[in-house]
């Protein structure tokens, strides 16, 4: 891995190093433009085809209602697990629910903000070969808690036809009422459409490839009139470890990270002296062979680096300037660092907080925020299923007291249909005041 | 009123109307694909000419209809027709506005130094102001207070959206949260050149400084004489700007995207704008430029439900406060039950518009609003609720028991007391709502959206021995074994520990 050291560095090579990889979005946006383009028109039709063409699954039905579907038999001691990962992560989103409280700044001019669930959401959750039944939970536990109608899981279904047992288990227990077995850019643009068979969903939510992220970002500015949670890229995590952390666990964390796949971000920055690198290097080597998906691992390493900080603060600044997805402290009284913390996705503190625990039973979401967007989005969180509605109500009183100032703010705009709207309910209370005096 | 209670009285309505049933999330059977029926502005009133009634008002010598509709007369399509916005033709318009944003990003200051003096006149030595270093401009005493308390009634608003940090432990020893902080740098778009906008400013900058966002560019276009609006600058510096960028249009946001040689790179773009504006809103936030933006905007547009309590000159004034916007704002009066007198609502109209200063913007729109008769309050708000209007006035009596009905809109306004004009300058709610429909899935400018919310997790020791066997068995059955044994490799210690001692 290579190695810098942050004191050495210019401006511009630090620059450089926040940086990630360039994604070529425009060759990615002209291979799926056409299918957006051919699901709007062909619905149904263009959704099988493409489901044939890249699943190689042949489907009469592209949309299960899913309380139609019979409850999946899961091995006991994995329904356990899941069971209590929904429960940490409904605790953790429920509790984001904030009270409606009414802002009376001015006597007689009330004001508030009232949360709406967002009517029907659409959850894309990768599949095929890959089996992420935690990302089921994380995205509808969370639409479930805000109360979305309509919830649209979409997922490629396996060669058989068949969606992964434990998927449909978290979907029925967290409420999702269709399930789209397609994948790629054709699931989300069945979405985002709507088909004969797939309701039209108004916000889409979840991580996936390029092909699925360039038919969010393209519908988002389309007329699908449908959101999107964030843009996604690959997943990423920056360790800060001190003398204090243990070699073989910053090992074991860097290449959790990197089993995700070839193009996942790995950094590394020691922070202080005193750090044994050597020791963590072997142990990523050792660890790295014994791995299943031991070749992605490495192939992630290839472009990974190691940063060294003079002290925690430099390594939290750097941790900043990159603004990672995870973002793993695991240093010497780690709490005390959070409130230098600016820009990551999600942070795990101290010695006993590896990033797996949060990608799966925490409560904390792990649909995140890479590839820098850190600075400006945060996770999915239950506001990511709400709209917040503000609402003001005046009392004769109220509008009195404010109807003056606004008319003159609206004459200084120049928009005397704004003023008006004030002048001539003025003139009204007037007049009866007068009338009944 | 409790939700079963609604469910219920939505059902009891389906049964006896046709469209209703739109509401209702679609099932196998309902087939409801809105891009089928998109009928333009002209053409909506010959495709349900059957079922309309046409009211003619007068304004500035011109002669207009308006298309009204009895809601139980319609079918499903003919009522999602209603619901649809003029469409807008964004590839035309991201044509012209590509190549500006590549251009800015290429040559920077130059770029928007050019494109300032073609569009709007002016010829600038410098682009960006740094606030502090710029005089305090002196306003009319009475203007100045009025934004004072604007200004003070916005902060309350937006101060009160905090929200306190809160330690959750569903689970012994582990411990989860959400702590704030706020976006580095911004930019707010404020409309300018002819335009006089210093509530738009106040509305954007005014959370960002609460917020504490350390970089807060207020891009605005400068009159000819290559000076900015007082009132504006009065307000940016209230609110804690950081610069001015004497630029608009694409070019503007684009220089804050990017960033230039003189204009700070912003992580997220906010507020209002033409469609060239919103045009490279949209496009910057696909782009490499690493930016997000608040929402997609369109022109604005109100949605007035009215019963027969409300004073016709009051119903006319609110229409026509948002018609004079613009000639493609969105102006609809949705009538909720009897007794509404109709005629004097058009004659008030009438009367009104011809005596206002852009009576003829407003006539313009309203030439393609149009009016909707609802059996009831139920009725009208479900209506409003599949149109989602920007703002929605309940101008009826008892508003504020309708309000947990209420769907989809920005900005509600309840009762008689309560016309759209305070909540675009003063109550303190945000006047940057969503238009287009988007209220369906965005809300308007908030604290939040100057803020990004990072999750924190704990665990003791304890916590680990609890949840790591779940977290190992879920890594399992995902395959990612690497995932599995950052757990397991720690667990393993723990207990090694426990056996030495």
């Amino acid at each position: 891995m290579k190695s810098y050291r942050l004191s050495e560095l210019s401006d511009s090579e630090l620059q450089s190093l926040k940086a990630r990889p360039r994604i070529d979005f425009s060759s990615v946006f002209s291979v799926v433009n056409p299918i957006v383009d051919d699901v709007r028109t062909r619905g149904d039709a263009a959704v099988k085809e493409y489901t044939w063409k890249f699943e190689k699954a042949k489907l009469d039905k592209a949309i299960e209602i899913v309380s139609e579907l019979p409850d999946p038999v899961l091995d006991g001691a994995v329904k356990e697990a899941f069971d209590v990962a929904f429960s940490n992560i409904y605790a953790f989103h429920a509790a984001q629910k904030t009270p409606e409280r009414i802002v009376e700044n001015m006597k007689g001019v009330r004001c508030k903000r009232v949360a709406r669930s967002i009517n029907s959401v659409g959850l894309y959750v990768p599949g095929g070969t890959a089996v992420l039944p935690s990302t089921a939970l994380m995205l509808s536990v969370p639409a479930h808690i805000a109360g979305c109608k309509t919830i649209v899981l979409a997922t490629p279904p396996s060669q058989d036809g068949t969606i992964c047992k434990e998927v449909l288990y978290c979907a029925k227990k967290a409420g999702v009422t269709h399930i789209l077995k397609a994948g790629g850019a054709q699931a989300i643009a069945a979405m985002a459409w709507g088909t004969e068979t797939c309701p039209k969903v108004e916000k889409i939510f979840g991580p996936g490839n390029q092909y699925v992220t360039a038919a969010k970002m393209i519908l988002q500015n389309s007329e699908a009139m449908v959101a999107i949670d964030m843009p996604a890229g690959p997943s990423e995590v920056l360790v800060i470890a001190d003398k204090h952390a243990i070699p073989r666990h910053v090992a074991a964390d860097l290449l959790s990270q990197a089993e995700h796949g070839p193009d996942s971000q790995v950094v590394l920055v020691i922070a202080g002296e005193g750090v044994n690198v050597n020791a963590i290097e072997e142990e990523l080597n050792k660890q790295c062979q014994s791995l299943p998906r031991g070749e992605f691992a490495a192939k992630a390493l290839t472009h990974s680096f190691i940063v060294h900080a003079r002290d925690v603060l430099e390594s939290i600044n750097f941790s900043n300037l990159y603004a990672p997805e995870h973002l793993i402290v695991n240093v010497e009284d780690a709490e005390k660092w959070e409130g230098f913390i600016e820009n990551a996705g999600s942070v795990f503190l101290g010695p006993w907080s590896p990033e797996s625990v949060g990608d799966y039973a925490s409560g904390t979401n792990h649909v995140l925020p890479t590839y820098g967007y850190a600075r400006m989005y945060g996770g999915v969180s239950l506001d990511s299923f709400l709209k917040y509605i503000t609402v003001q109500s005046l009392t004769v009183e109220g509008f009195r007291k404010l109807g003056p100032y606004v008319e003159t703010m609206a004459e200084l705009e120049g928009l005397d249909a704004h003023k008006r709207a004030v002048t001539l309910r003025l003139e009204d209370i007037e007049a009866k005041f007068q009338f009944s005096t």
